[in-house]
């Protein structure tokens, strides 16, 4: 995490995930964190309580980060690093626990004259990253987990020595669960050479038979192994040319092969492509072109035109030697039944997304608008633009249709002051004096109250009222009740 | 629903002003349809302004409809009657298969019908929900009014209905229609005036009031998002548009309903249909309460004469023959024989039950109530003026609170319930209200405040007593009152404090009938499975004259009984509460001293550093201590004048005749709430029920108006009297410390009594009193290992829990002649069920144990269960250590034994546990431990550190700097002392007493609330021959306590 967000570093980090009943709890904790007094386990709202109480008595320092764990991203990110070393031997695996990395340096120390080097040279490549990191070279993968463990320096334990290296070692370097291991303390037993003094025999009744299992794999008695990690294949098409290209259309056929490809791969896992990325490498350095999908797709023709259309838009790169397209995200396809007569309606929309990727494609995302109902009384706020592309809302509101049929078609952003006279002081109005001439009302509806928005500015409290010009214009205005001004809001022509 | 007609026929709408100017004035409008803030989280006026709004503005009636509840109607009923408002009592209610509707009683009988439907949809439902159908309304219409809410939006689905309302109610159904300035409120009324027409159903006007003035509106936005969860922003269309809820006068509706005036005209008719009153609610005592050829009186006179010969077998003194005679007449004059009866029934119960109860309140000191055994007090031994009680001219119900031992109330409970059917009986609700606290927590979660700056200003408020000092708590957590949101919050926090919240059960008031309550009040389910609640509070029930029992729980009467139990199989002594010898003079030395660790009340730091002041000598001195050490007479700043008169430092002067009959008793310093009341009376010329009227507005949170109101009506009646300005004004004070944490002294005698009787047992039979409170816990203020160290200093010996020995409960084990010792019972470990001890007790009485697997198979326990009792180690008689025990219940299996007879194993050598892990170990599994105290095994290290002991700090120069450190007994806030924390500090030589101010614990807060052990660092202080340290910093000590004797268990 902090090898990804560099700006972390220093700060307070505090892990946390949902515990179910017990509510959200801290999982895990930077160096910072854990100085302030915060600790794995405990609920999240009391470490930020600590970790702002420390901030207001020191009034320094950055202030501390909150996220979620992610479990899965950890994983996934041992796994890189899992790949990363096989540049020291082949195989390299994650332990039970999900981590350590395992390395099987069989054969592979001379590379780097001796294992002391190998070592040396692990250690130095992972500690350039800004990772701290605890190593050890020994006879198994018990042995060596476990010195690596508990001893910070860099160890390696001379063939034969495994067993004589655990002995003065904590219990915890045994792989035990925390239940054996606080077990065993209970009866004084701390050390793995005290778990050795007890009768061999007498251990598993009491502590389970995992326990002789991990002792047992720790010395060797036991044979272990672990998987490798493998390269997951990524979805990727990749193109060089000889010389540079500077043909738009040229770079269209290019890549058209290239999404077919991969649209092809999908395929077999049901699948349609939602966001993907081209990467050109030019004569001038690289540039990156990424899209978002309204919906997952298929079809290769589609793509191909959001990618000219893309052309038309942004100058395109000249000079490109190299393209690279990588699917980002893709998305279950929806099941698609083959009728004999198309079903119109569904066609219809396909088509409706396809043109709205098109559009944004061609325009940008931020110019493929479309309104959106919100649920509040204000006219100013009860409507909003959002981009078409953007993640769909859980429940869309819908108005009250009487509320509606009484809304201008017409909404004027910021309401315009306008002179009108009433016969009564907080009656409709008779005349109004707007784009500098006179107009008479002929009819009027109202008024409509509408109170609201105190918390966000000033109180609104207006008086709508819907009125018909002489010249059967549809106006619809309202009186300010605290100031008694009116102003002109929308139309309904 | 058909469009709207645009463009409609052209015609001008008359404009508001002109409607009014041709509206027929002196016509009448009855709002028909009311929320109060009964409607928990959705009303947003309090029953009582909307009364008073409502007479304001003229109109006829007012009708109280809330949503399934009748919770607001007995406020707005006391409201409305001095003010002369006709009230309509109703509710709205929303069946499952239709839409809502208001119903409103006609009559009594209609009433009843309500209330029993709405307790028919509350028991049904979850608690806070009601659940009724089209046909439960049918079955209960009788005497009700029905009026269908017409809603614009589902006009077409209602047509459908109407008809059906039509025929369950005829020509007592209505449709009902508001307008409250939405789009369209012509063309609206002209649909809902067709749908009514079509059904035949005549339509009325109403105005869906959720608070008495706009400016709520405010408010009620706030209350909706509270009710939904989210930010007022967030409550998109779940709020109202504007603000036109409020209550309107005869002219604003008629303008509203300006083409179609009849529709606020027939209003009028149906107020005037409804003739019911709360008045005419009779409360009646369930009659079975004496025998067929008995009246009330005569049975309750037999009892009370029967009841005194058992009392004075010697012959009934004079004095007690001619009190009985009196309050018998008074009782049969006032016509409480009945509430006697019953009173006498529940003690009666639970003395056949063997559960120890004692009554307090006001009529329960009274001599009838000593015959009947529902206190134990002796008239003979406190001046007891009955008329104090029960007053002629008030007409006010009697009050008698019994406590019952804690772990059986529930039987007396339940025997009511059976008694009187769920339908006769059922719990006082308690209505909780807002204080400052979760006032600014929910106002600022509604106003969208980050969840941090939320908790920050909740915390600030934490002891505000008013609004006052919300401004500039709120500027001391850095957040500016005078912003815009600073001040949204503080007004909104200021209208929302004291609204009601929700309803709880309260402690244990009791309503028992002679009809079916559910026709009394609707009754509802409580939180808690097998208990039913009414929907009103002890103040509504006050308010009719419904009379209640206060059935309550008290640790204390559990351990008195279980003394007295082990006093008699000890000694074969019979001893009761009345019967335990009075006014020892060497029970009352032991109090003097403050050794009073487990004495009932008087156990307290407050209390212990008091008792060496006021040295009590007898019996009344102990009344008084019991009532000294409460908020309302150290907010009143009485305790120090009456020290110094007790200890002769000042004079005893009374400004006049009748204050000294008032304070006579108190030294001329009024300590108990009817002192103060009377004076009030006396001196100011209050009339009792006005005095009463001051105590409750003392106690409110709102209505700062009304408490000035009496503030000037008690000077200016005192200065009339004679009386000084510094006198009145003192008094004053004296009255509004009692507000809300008053004691009476009729409470505070029956208190005292129970301390007294705890004290004798402690002094006389410490083993007892031991065992007696371990087998009563959780009470009081101590812990176990506490008790038990206080035991062991005065001689008591305690033995650790034993397979052998131990029962559920601390037993006494008796050696020879000796003193007998306490064998502590499995209760003190932690995860050991009360079934798991009663097989052990069972299987060891063919025989002693003779091993750990022994046990096993003879009890068939689960072997976990057996690891669980040796890391208690409570194997020591078998010759096991707890290692050895523990390795050895760990190897057994639940399996059949006959296969799994445990090889023999080799012993194995584990390695011997330290002293200090044994200790910690105790601590661990029981709580204490009789070997040692853990700070004993820091103390090297501790003093390496500049740490003194408890002990040390007796004789070390005060107002100087130092350290101590020790297990934390208890921390203790009380609400008078200005966010001070008491903690108490123990090591193993003694007590250190600790003083937290506000702004210290808030530094250290987290040490300071979570630490089991603690550092302190402060001055200390000596005063009046108490001692305490004034803290500045805080440490925590717990982890290195937990250590002891343990490698550190990190291990990387």
């Amino acid at each position: 995490m902090l090898h990804e967000h560099p700006r972390l570093r220093g700060r307070a980090l505090v892990l946390f995930a949902d515990a179910g009943q017990r509510g959200l709890r801290v999982t895990a904790c930077s160096a910072e964190a854990a100085q302030a007094g915060v600790r794995p386990g405990w609920p999240l709202a009391e470490a930020r309580a600590m970790l702002s109480g420390v901030r207001s008595r020191k009034q320094t320092g950055a202030a501390p980060t909150w996220r979620r764990s992610d479990p899965a991203g950890d994983r996934e990110s041992l796994q890189r690093l899992a790949l990363d070393a096989q540049q020291f031997c082949p195989f390299v695996g994650i332990d039970d626990a999900g981590e350590s990395l395992l390395l099987d340096i069989t054969g592979c120390a001379h590379l780097w004259q001796d294992e002391r080097g190998l070592l040396q040279e692990v250690v130095t490549r992972f500690r350039s990253q800004a990772y701290v990191t605890q190593a050890a070279i020994a006879d198994t993968i018990g042995g060596a987990w476990g010195v690596a463990h508990t001893l910070s320096k860099p160890t390696i334990v001379p063939p034969g020595e495994t067993a004589a290296a655990l002995r003065p070692l904590p219990l915890g370097a045994l792989r035990f669960p925390a239940a054996v291991i606080s077990g065993l303390q209970d009866f004084g037993v701390t050390t793995v050479g005290g778990l050795w003094d007890l009768p061999r025999d007498s251990l598993p009744s009491r502590f389970g038979r995992d326990l002789l299992r991990r002792l047992d794999q720790a010395t060797g008695k036991l044979r272990e192994t672990f998987t490798p990690e493998r390269f997951a294949e990524p979805l990727v098409e990749i193109w060089a040319a000889e010389e540079p290209l500077t043909d738009q259309m040229q770079l269209a056929t290019v890549c058209r092969p290239l999404l077919d490809r991969l649209l092809a791969a999908l395929t077999p896992q049901r699948a349609g492509l939602l966001d993907w990325r081209c990467r050109f490498e030019t004569v001038s350095g690289p540039v990156e072109w990424d899209w978002r999908l309204s919906q997952p797709t298929t079809d290769g023709r589609h793509l191909d035109q959001l990618f000219r259309l893309r052309c038309e838009r942004e100058p395109f790169p000249h000079g490109v030697t190299g393209l690279r397209i990588e699917v980002l995200r893709v998305g279950l396809l929806a099941e698609q039944q083959s009728t004999l007569f198309e079903d119109q309606r569904d066609a219809g929309g396909r088509d409706l997304l396809q043109l709205v990727d098109r559009l944004a494609s061609r325009l940008g995302e931020g110019a493929v608008l479309q309104p959106v109902f919100l649920p509040d009384p204000q006219p100013e706020y009860s409507c909003r633009m959002e981009p078409w592309t953007s993640a769909p809302r859980e429940h869309e509101f819908r108005p009250d249709p009487l509320l509606a049929r009484n809304r201008p078609s017409r909404l004027l952003r910021v309401p315009q002051s306008l002179e009108a006279m009433s016969v009564v002081p907080d009656g409709p109005p008779l005349r109004l004096f707007w784009q500098g001439r006179r107009w008479n009302v002929h009819q009027s509806w109202g008024p409509e109250r509408i109170d609201t928005g105190w918390w966000r500015t000033r109180d609104v409290r207006r008086d709508y009222y819907r009125v018909e010009t002489e010249e059967g214009r549809h106006l619809w205005l309202f009186r300010r009740r605290d100031t008694s001004q009116w102003f002109l809001h929308g139309f309904f022509d | 629903m058909p469009d709207p007609p645009f463009p409609p026929k052209s015609r001008r709408p008359t404009p508001d002003g002109a409607a009014r100017t041709v509206c027929p004035s002196g016509r009448g409008y009855a709002e028909l349809r009311c929320r109060t803030n009964y409607s928990f989280l959705d009303g947003a006026s309090h029953p009582d302004e909307l009364v008073e709004r409502a007479a304001e503005l003229g109109l006829t009636a007012l009708a109280i409809t809330d949503q399934n509840s009748l919770a607001g109607v007995v406020r707005a009923h006391v409201a409305a009657k001095p003010l002369g408002l006709k009230l309509l009592i109703g509710a709205e209610i929303t069946p499952s298969d239709a839409g809502p509707v208001l119903l409103w009683a006609m009559n009594r009988e209609g009433y009843g019908r309500l209330s029993r439907l709405l307790t028919v949809g509350r028991r049904r439902a979850p608690k806070g929900e009601c659940h009724l159908t089209l046909a439960d309304i049918a079955d209960h219409a009788a005497g009700l009014l029905a009026g269908v809410l017409l809603q614009p939006q589902q006009l077409d689905a209602q047509r459908a209905e109407l008809p059906q309302w039509r025929d369950l109610f005829g020509d007592r159904c209505y449709a009902v229609a508001e307008l409250h300035r939405g789009p369209q409120d012509e063309w609206t009324l002209s649909q809902m005036q067709a749908a009514a027409g079509s059904a035949r159903l005549p339509l009325v006007a109403a105005n869906g009031v959720h608070y008495h003035v706009p400016e709520r509106r405010y408010l009620q936005d706030v209350l909706r998002a509270i009710r939904r969860g989210c930010t007022v922003a967030e409550l998109g269309e779940h709020r109202f548009a504007n603000g036109e809820r409020s209550l309107l006068s005869a002219v604003e509706m008629r303008a509203r309903f300006h083409t179609a005036p009849d529709l606020v005209d027939r209003t009028q008719e149906l107020a005037d249909r409804c003739t019911f009153s709360l008045d005419e609610l009779q409360y009646d005592y369930p009659e079975e309460l004496c025998p067929a050829d008995e009246t009330l009186d005569s049975y309750l006179t037999k009892l009370t004469w029967a009841g005194a010969v058992g009392r004075y077998p010697q012959g009934i003194p004079d004095k007690v023959r001619s009190l009985l005679e009196h309050e018998l007449r008074l009782i049969a004059k006032l016509n409480y024989a009945a509430y006697f009866l019953t009173v006498w029934d529940l003690v009666r119960f639970a003395r056949s039950r063997d559960i120890l109860c004692q009554g307090r309140g006001s009529a329960a000191n009274s001599a009838v109530c000593f015959c009947l055994g529902v206190t134990s007090v002796d008239p003979d031994r406190i001046d007891v003026l009955f008329e104090r009680f029960i007053s002629e001219e008030r007409n006010e119900a009697p009050d008698i609170d019994i406590d019952f031992e804690h772990e059986r109330r529930e039987e007396v409970l339940q025997y009511i319930y059976e008694k009187y059917g769920r339908e006769r009986a059922g719990m006082t609700a308690e209505v909780i209200t807002y204080r400052p606290r979760s006032a600014v927590r929910d106002v600022g979660k509604a106003l969208g405040l980050s969840l941090d700056r939320v908790d920050a200003l909740a915390k600030s408020v934490d002891h505000v007593d008013g609004s006052e000092q919300l401004a500039a708590r709120f500027r001391e957590t850095g957040f500016d009152p005078t912003s815009r949101i600073g001040r949204q919050l503080l007004h909104l926090v200021r209208e929302i404090l004291g609204f009601p919240r929700h309803l709880s059960q309260h402690v244990g008031g009791m309503v028992l009938t002679h009809r079916p309550l559910c026709e009394l009040v609707p009754i509802e389910n409580a939180s808690m499975p097998g208990r039913t609640v009414l929907q009103w509070d002890k103040d509504d029930l006050d308010a009719l004259g419904i009379l209640k029992v206060d059935c309550l729980a008290l640790g204390m009467l559990s351990a008195i009984r279980r003394a007295f139990d082990l006093i008699r199989r000890q000694t074969g002594e019979e001893l009761t509460l009345a019967a335990i010898p009075a006014e020892d003079p060497a029970v009352y030395d032991m109090i003097q001293q403050a050794d009073t660790v487990g004495v009932f009340q008087i156990e307290s730091r407050g209390q212990m550093s008091m008792l060496p002041r006021l040295k009590p000598r007898e019996f009344y001195d102990l009344v008084i201590e019991v009532a000294i050490v409460r908020p309302g007479p150290i907010q009143g700043d009485m305790v120090h004048p009456y020290l110094r008169r007790r200890s002769g430092e000042e004079a005893v002067d009374f400004p006049s005749d009748a204050v000294r009959d008032v304070l006579k008793k108190t030294l001329g310093v009024p300590l108990f709430q009817e002192q103060a009341m009377k004076l009030a009376v006396v001196a100011a010329g209050f009339t009792p029920g006005e005095a009463d009227q001051l105590r409750r507005a003392m106690g409110a949170w709102r209505k700062t108006g009304v408490i000035e109101k009496f503030h000037q009506k008690l000077i200016a009646g005192m200065l009339a009297n004679g009386y000084t300005p510094e006198f009145a004004e003192r008094l004053y004070n004296q009255i509004r410390g009692f507000g809300e944490y008053g004691f009476p002294e009729s409470h505070a005698a029956s208190f005292a009594l129970l301390v007294y009787a705890s004290a004798w047992i402690k002094r006389y039979h410490p083993a007892v009193f031991l065992a007696a409170l371990l087998n009563s816990q959780p009470m009081g203020f101590y812990a176990p290992a506490q008790l038990v160290s206080d035991a062991r200093k005065h001689g008591v010996s305690v033995r650790p829990v034993d397979i052998q020995r131990s029962e559920w409960d601390s037993t006494l084990e008796h050696d020879n002649a000796g003193p007998p010792a306490v064998r502590l019972g499995f209760r003190q470990l932690s995860g050991i069920g009360q079934e798991v001890v009663e097989r052990i007790v069972a299987a060891r009485r063919s025989g002693p144990f003779g091993s750990v697997a022994e046990v096993l198979h003879r009890t068939g326990l689960r072997a976990g269960t057996l690891t669980r009792l040796a890391r208690a180690d409570v194997f020591a008689s078998l010759g096991l250590s707890r290692r050895e025990a523990v390795w050895q219940a760990m190897a057994l299996r639940d399996a059949a034994p006959l296969f799994d007879a445990v090889d023999e194993e080799p012993r194995v050598a584990l390695p011997t546990m330290s002293p200090q892990h044994q200790v910690v170990a105790d601590y661990q599994t029981a709580g204490l431990s009789l070997r040692a105290h853990p700070l004993q095994f820091l103390r090297s290290e501790l003093r390496e550190l500049g740490i003194v002991t408890a002990a040390d700090l007796t004789m070390l120069e005060s107002d100087r700097r130092y350290k101590v450190a020790g297990l934390v007994l208890l921390r203790q806030r009380p609400s008078t002392a200005k966010g001070i924390t008491f903690v108490t500090l123990e090591d193993e030589t003694g007590t250190a007493n600790l003083i937290v101010h506000q702004a210290t614990w808030q530094r250290f807060h987290q040490i300071a609330r979570r630490a089991g052990a603690l550092i302190a660092r402060g001055i200390l202080q000596r005063q009046d021959g108490n001692m305490h340290v004034i803290v500045d910093r805080l440490d925590d000590l717990t982890t290195a306590v937990a250590e002891i004797g343990t490698r550190s268990r990190d291990f990387h």
